[in-house]
């Protein structure tokens, strides 16, 4: 009987810590902080979105300076998104179209910092056309390697 | 504000109208070249248009401050491996995020806008030149 118990106990432990992995969901993080652009509080609420890094380019002052917090703006409708995630890192490819419909991806780097998933680094891929779209989850710096040699 | 890659290929052909208007020849030589050519520009607006044939250095400060974004700098590579068509892809280094933009131009229809008032209004980016933007527009696409 309590070995039943026991190994009860360890397998729902075990789906529990699995459970765990699968939630991290970056995309609902990169919702959230379109939702922010779209709201005009992403300056307001920038330290729930961006790593201390990446804020500290950012010159709160200066207007020309805050494309940084707001590049997500170019998507206007999200056709597909991947994810992968490895440890505290974790890198997020959306593909949609602009408000003129042109195609573009972005691709999101993500880092853990105290329990919230901020961006670290973004790039933006004005695409040509729907065949440049991203078919896995990519990391900025794999992408800008690949297409600028 | 958030240029649009209309305005950002647009900002790539203004930057190899201001080499031209630099140095004519070398410019023409290096555009009409086959193979690759390449354009750095730093965040102080120095800028150099480079290959094989040789290297242009002009200021693109004016023109990279029309597009009202904080810029620490530009790389464009282009390859002119078919008659007249150049490719190019650009990477726009905005400190903590890149945009990239690509695209193709007739490179003939580009050199022959950049004359008298056109290439003047390329060197005073500040002023906009309406006809001009429409021009260049046309031959960069949207």
């Amino acid at each position: 009987m309590k070995l039943l118990v026991s190994l009860i106990l360890s397998f729902t432990l075990f789906a529990c810590s699995i459970l765990k992995v699968e939630q991290t969901d970056l995309y609902k993080e990169y919702v959230k902080q379109t939702q922010a652009v779209k709201n005009n509080t992403i300056v307001a609420n920038r330290k729930l979105f961006f790593t201390s890094e990446y804020l500290k380019e950012v010159d709160l002052t200066d207007e020309k300076s805050l494309l940084p917090l707001k590049l997500s703006k170019y998507i206007h409708q999200v056709s597909s998104h991947y994810q992968k995630l490895e440890g505290q890192k974790g890198c997020l490819s959306v593909n949609g179209i602009e408000i003129n419909e042109d195609p573009v991806t972005i691709y999101v780097e993500y880092k853990k910092e105290q329990d919230l998933w901020l961006v670290d680094y973004m790039f933006l891929h004005l695409v040509e056309n729907y065949e440049d779209y991203a078919k896995e989850a990519l990391c900025p710096r794999e992408v800008e390697s690949m297409i600028f040699k | 504000m958030s240029p649009t890659r209309t305005e950002l290929r647009i900002t790539i052909a203004k930057l190899i109208e201001v080499a031209y208007s630099e140095n004519k020849e070398l410019t023409a030589k290096i555009v009409r070249q086959k193979g690759s050519f390449k354009m750095i520009v730093d965040q102080d607006g120095n800028a150099r248009l480079s290959s094989q044939a040789g290297i242009v250095n002009f200021s693109a400060a004016d023109t990279l401050d029309s597009i009202g974004v904080n810029i620490k700098s530009v790389s464009v590579n282009f390859s002119n491996d078919k008659e007249r068509k150049i490719k190019y892809t650009a990477i726009i280094d905005i400190k903590v995020a890149k945009i990239a933009v690509s695209g193709s131009f007739d490179i003939e229809a580009l050199i022959t806008s950049c004359s008298g008032v056109l290439c003047r209004a390329a060197k005073s980016l500040k002023e906009r030149h309406n006809a001009y933007e429409v021009e260049l527009k046309n031959i960069m696409g949207n």
